[in-house]
C-alpha cells in the first residue's frame, strides 16, 4: 500500500498538481481504493491535526519575521555585519553570512530572509564589481542556516509531527549553524578570489588578496551600529532565554516575538507604518495557507499510512538492508538530499519522517539529533537544482538564468555536503548545547 | 480579506493575554486554536486562488507550449477540485457527531471548529475554479493570479511556494 500512495502522489506532482493536493488525493484515493475506513474521519483528522497549541508557534513566527523585516530590523542586522567583517576579502558576501545567521535568531523562514537580504545586498554587490552568478550563489547558500538556527518552523514541524521537545531542538540548532556560517565564510574567502568578481575588477585590483574588502570610509562604524541593532538583538535572546527558564512555550515565545517586533517598529525604530503592517499580515496569511495545506494534507496521508501499517513494513524493510545506526543515517541523508531536490522542506519533512522516525529511533538515534540532520537537509536542498526555491529566488533577483546560478552555487553545494556528513557523524555538534543546558 | 488580518491579530493577541494575565485558563488556548484552524482554511483557499501553493515544477524546463500547458492547467484543476469536493463531502458528513460534542474549555460544540473544513473547502473549490478559468484564457507569459491581496508594494516577486 505504501508504494501505491506514493505512486500516486508522484503522479499527482508530475502533473503540477500542488504538493498538499498531491499529498491528500494520494491518500484518498488509495483508502477509498483498498481499504473500507469511513474517510469522514479524514475531515476529523485535518481538525485534530491542526489544533495542536505548539502549531500556533508558526504562524506567530511567519508574522513575527514580516513585521520586523517591514520594521527596518534587517537593514540595521546588515550594518552590523558590514561593519564587522566588511574589512575582509569579498566583504559584502561575509557580512551576508553574519547577517543570515542573526536574521535566521528572528525568522523561521530561510527563504524569506533571502528575498529581504537579497534585495538589498545582490545592488550592493553589483556596484562593487562581483559577478551576478557568484552573489545569486551566495545570497541563497547563506540563508541555508536560518532553519537550522532557532526560532525555526521546519524544526517545529519536526516536533509536532515526531513529538520531540521543540525546545531542546531550537537550542540543539545553534551550534551547528554557527558551524554552518563559519564554514560558509571559509568557503567565500577561499572561492571569492577566483569566481568572485568579474574581468574588469580583477584587472583594476592592486592586490587580488583584498579584492571586494569595504574600505574603512565605507563601513558603517561597529559600536554605533551594533547600538542600533540592539533592540533587533535582543530578541533571540528573550525569545531563547524565555524557553530555557521556562518562563513561557515556544508558541508564547512566538506571541510575545510579534508584539516585540511591533513594538520596535512603530516606536523604536518608527519604520513601521499602518500600511506596511497590512501587507505583512496579508503576506503572512498567504505563507500561512501554503504551510497550512500541506500540514492538513499530512494528517490524511499519515492516517492512510496507519491504517495501511506503512511505517511497520518500511521499519521491516529497512532492518532487512541494515542494523547499523551510522549506516541508517547515511540512508537517511541520502533519501532526504533526493527528496530535498524535489519538493519543499516542510512537505518532504511531512512525508519521510513519520516513516523514517520510528525505525531511527528504534535504532538508538537521539531524537533532537535525528531531528537537526533532517532540518540540515533539508536546509541544503534549498540549493539543489532541479527545484531549489531558495536558488530560484535568489538567481531571479540577480538576474541570472537558473543555470548559470546552479553552476555557480558548485563549492557551496560541495561545502554543504561535508556539512551534511560533519552533523551526521558527530551528534555531539548537536546534542552538546541542549545536554549542558538541561 | 480584511477578515484575515483580524484572525492573525486575534490569535496573537490571545495567545498574548494568556501570558500577561499569567493565568492558566484554558479557553484563551483553545480559541487561538480555533481560530487558527479557520485562519488555516482560508488561508488555503487564498493560496489557490493566487496560485502560490508549492508545485514541483520541472516543466519549466522544457519549451513553453501554449496546448502543453493547458492540458496540464485542466487536469491540475480536476484533481484539486476532486480532492476539494471529497472534503466538503465527507467534512459535511462529520459534522453532526462533532455538534454533539462540548468543547472543555469554552463549552461550544466542536461543530463549530470542524465546520471549517468543508467551509474552507468550499471556498477553495470556487477559487480553485476561478484560478482555472484565468490560467486558460491568459495570454502567454502573463500570470493573472498576481492580484495582490490588499496591498503590495511594487517590488515584491512572487515565487510558487515560498516558505
Amino acid at each position: 500500500m505504501g508504494p501505491f500512495i506514493l505512486s500516486n502522489f508522484g503522479i499527482a506532482m508530475l502533473l503540477r498538481v500542488p504538493v498538499g493536493f498531491a499529498l491528500a488525493a494520494a491518500s484518498l484515493f488509495t483508502l477509498a481504493l483498498v481499504t473500507d475506513v469511513p474517510l469522514s474521519i479524514g475531515a476529523q483528522r485535518i481538525v485534530a491535526g491542526i489544533t495542536p497549541f505548539p502549531l500556533l508557534a508558526i504562524p506567530l513566527f511567519i508574522l513575527a519575521g514580516a513585521v520586523m523585516n517591514e520594521g527596518g530590523m534587517t537593514k540595521r542586522l546588515l550594518d552590523v555585519a558590514d561593519s564587522a567583517v566588511g574589512g575582509m576579502r569579498a566583504g559584502l558576501a561575509q557580512s551576508m553570512s553574519i547577517t543570515s545567521l542573526l536574521f535566521g535568531g528572528i525568522s523561521g523562514s530561510a527563504v524569506a530572509s533571502v528575498s529581504s537580504l537579497g534585495r538589498i545586498v545582490i545592488p550592493a554587490m553589483k556596484e562593487r564589481k562581483y559577478r551576478p552568478e557568484y552573489s545569486a550563489a551566495v545570497v541563497a547558500a547563506a540563508p541555508v542556516v536560518d532553519p537550522i538556527m532557532p526560532p525555526s518552523i521546519t524544526m517545529i514541524v519536526y516536533g509536532v509531527v515526531t513529538g520531540t521537545s521543540i525546545g531542546a531542538l531550537f537550542f540543539a540548532g545553534i551550534v551547528p549553524a554557527v558551524l554552518y556560517v563559519v564554514m560558509l565564510m571559509i568557503t567565500v574567502h577561499l572561492t571569492a578570489k577566483r569566481f568572485g568578481f568579474t574581468k574588469e575588477a580583477m584587472q583594476e585590483a592592486t592586490d587580488l588578496n583584498k579584492l571586494g574588502t569595504i574600505p574603512k570610509e565605507d563601513r558603517p562604524k561597529f559600536l554605533i551600529s551594533l547600538y542600533r541593532a540592539i533592540p533587533t538583538l535582543l530578541l533571540p535572546i528573550i525569545i531563547l532565554g524565555g524557553i530555557r527558564f521556562g518562563i513561557f512555550t515556544p508558541t508564547e515565545a512566538a506571541a510575545i516575538a510579534v508584539m516585540y517586533a511591533l513594538v520596535i517598529g512603530f516606536f523604536v525604530y518608527k519604520e513601521l507604518t499602518w500600511k506596511k503592517l497590512v501587507y505583512a499580515l496579508a503576506d503572512s496569511v498567504l505563507i500561512i495557507g501554503l504551510i497550512m495545506l500541506v500540514l492538513a494534507a499530512a494528517q490524511i496521508y499519515s492516517w492512510a499510512l496507519t491504517s495501511g501499517l506503512v511505517p511497520q513494513a518500511a521499519a521491516e524493510a529497512i532492518f532487512s538492508i541494515t542494523e547499523n545506526p551510522l549506516v541508517l543515517l547515511l540512508l537517511i541523508n541520502g533519501v532526504l538530499l533526493i527528496a530535498g531536490m524535489f519538493i519543499e522542506a516542510n512537505a518532504a519533512l511531512i512525508i519521510i519522517a513519520p516513516i523514517l522516525f520510528p525505525v531511527a529511533t528504534s535504532m538508538g538515534i537521539d531524537p533532537v539529533h535525528l531531528g537537526i540532520v533532517i532540518v540540515a537537509n533539508l536546509s541544503v536542498g534549498l540549493l539543489t537544482p532541479p527545484v531549489g526555491v531558495g536558488l530560484m529566488l535568489a538567481a531571479e533577483l540577480a538576474k541570472v538564468s537558473m543555470l548559470q546560478a546552479v553552476k555557480a552555487v558548485g563549492p557551496f553545494l560541495l561545502m554543504g555536503l561535508i556539512y551534511l556528513l560533519l552533523i551526521t557523524f558527530i551528534p555531539q555538534i548537536s546534542l552538546w548545547l541542549p545536554n549542558l543546558l538541561s | 480579506m480584511l477578515l484575515l488580518g483580524v484572525v492573525v491579530v486575534s490569535v496573537s493577541w490571545q495567545v498574548v493575554s494568556r501570558y500577561i494575565t499569567a493565568s492558566s485558563a484554558s479557553w484563551t488556548v483553545e480559541l487561538a486554536s480555533y481560530s487558527f484552524v479557520w485562519l488555516s482554511m482560508i488561508a488555503i483557499a487564498l493560496g489557490v486562488r493566487r496560485g502560490r501553493h508549492m508545485v514541483l515544477d520541472i516543466w519549466e524546463y522544457i519549451p513553453y507550449k501554449r496546448w502543453l500547458m493547458r492540458i496540464l492547467e485542466t487536469a491540475t484543476a480536476i484533481i484539486v477540485v476532486a480532492v476539494l469536493a471529497a472534503l466538503i463531502w465527507y467534512g459535511f458528513e462529520a459534522l453532526p457527531p462533532s455538534f454533539r460534542r462540548n468543547s472543555p474549555g469554552l463549552g461550544v460544540p466542536f461543530g463549530w471548529v470542524a465546520l471549517a473544513v468543508p467551509v474552507g473547502s468550499v471556498f477553495a473549490l470556487i477559487f480553485a475554479i476561478e484560478a482555472w478559468w484565468r490560467l486558460f484564457h491568459a495570454p502567454q507569459g502573463v500570470d493573472p493570479l498576481t492580484a495582490p491581496v490588499l496591498y503590495q508594494p511594487d517590488d515584491v516577486i512572487i515565487i510558487k511556494g515560498e516558505v
